[in-house]
């Protein structure tokens, strides 16, 4: 069975009299109207993000971070104290310097003997260098390094100039063709043709006497 | 001319980027433009040997011409894209201030000027490159030839080149890089270290501005321009770091390929892998990395092209200097052992060393003990997630790909303790970006940072 309707009847909103006494409506919610905000141009706005504390803060924090923290591992310590700045001060106190200048404080004496080798050479001179083993005898106050011994090593500073060591006398087909000899500590004259009264302790010889 | 032709590398770069993919924002398009240029470069002086071409500055530049005069072609073709892609240089609004960004770009800025000075200041000097890469890149650039070059051909070399550990077996992109600087005029080649660099710093970050806030892009970016081994070798002429950079980046492209859904962005990172391969013969490693995530994607989708097509292009600069080597009789003694073989002896020295090299915060500050540390902690992630599975999937693959190679290597020319301790030192610089990328990437530390950012910079509520 359908229940019945039983609808109350609508509520008048009327101002109703009952006993005498006037009833007061409601007031109707008063509506505050704000005043809407003045709208900051982009350039403000961004202004205003700009000298944000949140994202200062944290940078300052970050850096002091890295700033403690970086120095007590010992790789990071160097590439900031040893690399970056030992590098750059050392760039700034030579900028002026050449590249033979530079290459010299790199390879040290080892640069300034072949350079004069190149200098003193032509393109396509053959040069005999003494046995491996006397290479890095003291001649003087000066010393060749061990990198001297190597043949690729030596032909990228007197390229296109081609070298080899009296230890190949006997396998290297260019050792009959030899066109100059490098002396190292006062060695390398006794492959010459001929008879030298000044001896320097480093030098390059041509192997015939040229007059 | 050294700056004309420079250029000319980086214009060739951005054409040849650009023909790969639209998709790269500004910053990566001009980090990879200068390693994909001179990557072709190179690829073309081997090309231009073998036709009997001279080589000289100006032949190199016209064939340089004609190759962009053909990416120039297809570009146009595809100019609708090209020009979506442009619209994105110009898109400029007024940033948010990011003082820890800024800080980080400060400091990113500071380490690139000094190192860039650095190796420009310094001529070649370290043993390696003086008797090798820079004296082969000298000898070309003179003889205009590599097929009759004097050190690979003349009665002189013969034992050096024919014996064990030749520069001969070396791939050349380095070396014909160096060569291309002194076909220009310069004194020295050590403008390709520095521009190499600087590319490496800006695709980087780029790379990972696509998954990491920018605050994290730039500090991550920070500590792997500043680990020092890799610092200190970047300014110098060997073919490690040159190697890295490409290893590297074509990882992460596969990487971005592999999550974002950029199927071009695939072949960006064909690209780096093959001249990765073209920088260092074990760059192989990081190909067969790459692959078998690749075989994987297809086993699953049953689509094997992509893979066969992926792999050959990976490996082709590889087998294409060998067969040209092989057709010119420019050959030296194998030292891969090809049969598998058990020398635990052997096995265990190469782990020993590797486990100290890992450990060693002289070389790579705090880069491999932080990632062992954000992988376990992140290992939940992981194994719900599959958290950047893929990502640390090709890192090890890699690893163990290089580790075994070395353990197949017959050490006739060099001890094998020599090799860990410099070779595979300077091998795992591949693995630092690879390695600091997922440290940012990673489920927690993504996290943490998105909290920080969120914090620094609250979105502002919508109003409805």
């Amino acid at each position: 069975m359908a229940k019945p309707i039983n609808k109350k009847p609508p509520q008048l909103r009327r101002p109703q009299v009952a006993q005498g006494k006037k009833v007061v409506p409601p007031r109707p919610p008063q509506v505050v109207q704000k005043k809407p905000a003045t709208p900051h141009s982009p350039f403000k706005q961004w202004l205003l993000r700009a000298i944000g504390f949140k994202s200062l803060l944290l940078a300052v924090v970050v850096g002091l971070l890295l700033y403690g923290g970086i120095p007590k591992n010992s790789g990071y310590q160097w590439t900031f104290v040893n690399y970056l700045k030992g590098n750059w001060d050392f760039i700034q106190a030579h900028d002026t310097a050449t590249l033979d200048e530079i290459y010299q404080m790199k390879c040290g004496f080892d640069y300034a003997y072949l350079n004069y080798i190149k200098q003193h050479t032509p393109d396509t001179a053959i040069i005999l260098f003494p046995l491996k083993e006397y290479l890095t005898e003291k001649g003087g106050d000066m010393q060749l390094s061990g990198n001297v011994g190597s043949k690729m090593w030596v032909t990228h500073f007197v390229y296109p100039r081609r070298i080899l060591y009296k230890d190949e006398a006997e396998i290297n087909p260019l050792y009959k063709d030899v066109t100059h000899v490098a002396i190292v500590a006062a060695r390398g004259y006794e492959d010459l043709d001929y008879f030298v009264q000044q001896r320097a302790y480093f030098d390059i010889q041509p192997k015939k006497y040229a007059k | 001319m050294i700056a004309i032709g420079l250029i000319i590398s980086f214009i060739v770069g951005i054409f040849l980027t650009l023909s790969i993919s639209r998709r790269l924002s500004w910053v990566e398009v001009l980090g990879l433009a200068f390693p994909l240029g001179i990557g072709l470069q190179t690829f073309l002086i081997v090309c231009m040997d073998w036709a009997g071409i001279h080589l000289t500055a100006r032949s190199v530049i016209i064939a340089t011409f004609v190759v962009i005069a053909g990416l120039g072609v297809y570009l146009f073709w595809r100019r609708k894209q090209v020009a979506e892609w442009s619209k994105t240089l110009f898109k400029f609004g007024y940033p948010t201030v990011n003082w820890l960004w800024l800080l980080g770009i400060a400091a990113i800025a500071v380490v690139v000027i000094v190192n860039v000075t650095k190796t420009m200041y310094y001529p070649t000097f370290d043993t390696d490159s003086v008797r090798g890469f820079n004296l082969m890149g000298m000898a070309v650039a003179h003889e205009g030839t590599i097929k009759n070059l004097s050190i690979f051909t003349d009665v002189n070399f013969l034992p050096i080149q024919r014996g064990g550990g030749s520069y001969l077996t070396y791939v050349p992109l380095s070396q014909l890089s160096y060569a291309y600087v002194y076909m220009l005029g310069a004194e020295t080649s050590k403008v390709a270290n520095a521009l190499i660099f600087i590319s490496f710093a800006l695709a980087f970050y780029g790379v990972l501005r696509r998954f990491a806030t920018p605050t994290l892009t730039v500090l991550t970016t920070f500590f792997v321009l500043i680990t020092p081994e890799m610092l200190g070798f970047s300014s110098m002429s060997g073919t490690n770091f040159t190697h890295a950079v490409y290893a590297s980046l074509g990882i992460l492209y596969f990487v971005t390929y592999f999550y974002k859904k950029v199927p071009s962005l695939l072949w960006v990172s064909a690209a780096l892998l093959m001249l990765n391969n073209w920088t260092r013969s074990e760059g192989v490693a990081f190909i067969g990395a790459a692959c078998c995530v690749l075989l994987w994607q297809s086993i699953q989708t049953k689509q094997y092209k992509q893979l066969i097509f992926f792999g050959l292009l990976c490996i082709f600069p590889f087998l294409f200097y060998n067969v040209f080597l092989k057709v010119h009789h420019l050959e030296s003694v194998q030292v891969f052992i090809l049969k598998p073989f058990w020398d635990a002896e052997k096995m265990g020295t190469i782990f020993k060393e590797v486990w100290i090299l890992f450990n060693s915060a002289t070389f790579y500050g705090v880069t491999f003990v932080l990632f062992f540390f954000v992988m376990l902690s992140n290992v939940w992630s992981i194994y719900k997630r599959r958290d950047h599975l893929v990502t640390l999937v090709l890192i090890v693959f890699s690893w163990l790909f290089y580790t075994f190679l070395v353990y197949q290597i017959d050490y006739i020319w060099d001890s094998i303790l020599n090799v860990l301790h410099y070779s595979y030192k300077r091998f795992l610089f591949s693995f630092v970006p690879l390695v600091w990328f997922y440290i940012a990437v990673n489920h927690n530390v993504t996290w943490v940072f998105g909290k920080i950012d969120r914090f620094v910079f609250p979105t502002p509520k919508k109003s409805k």
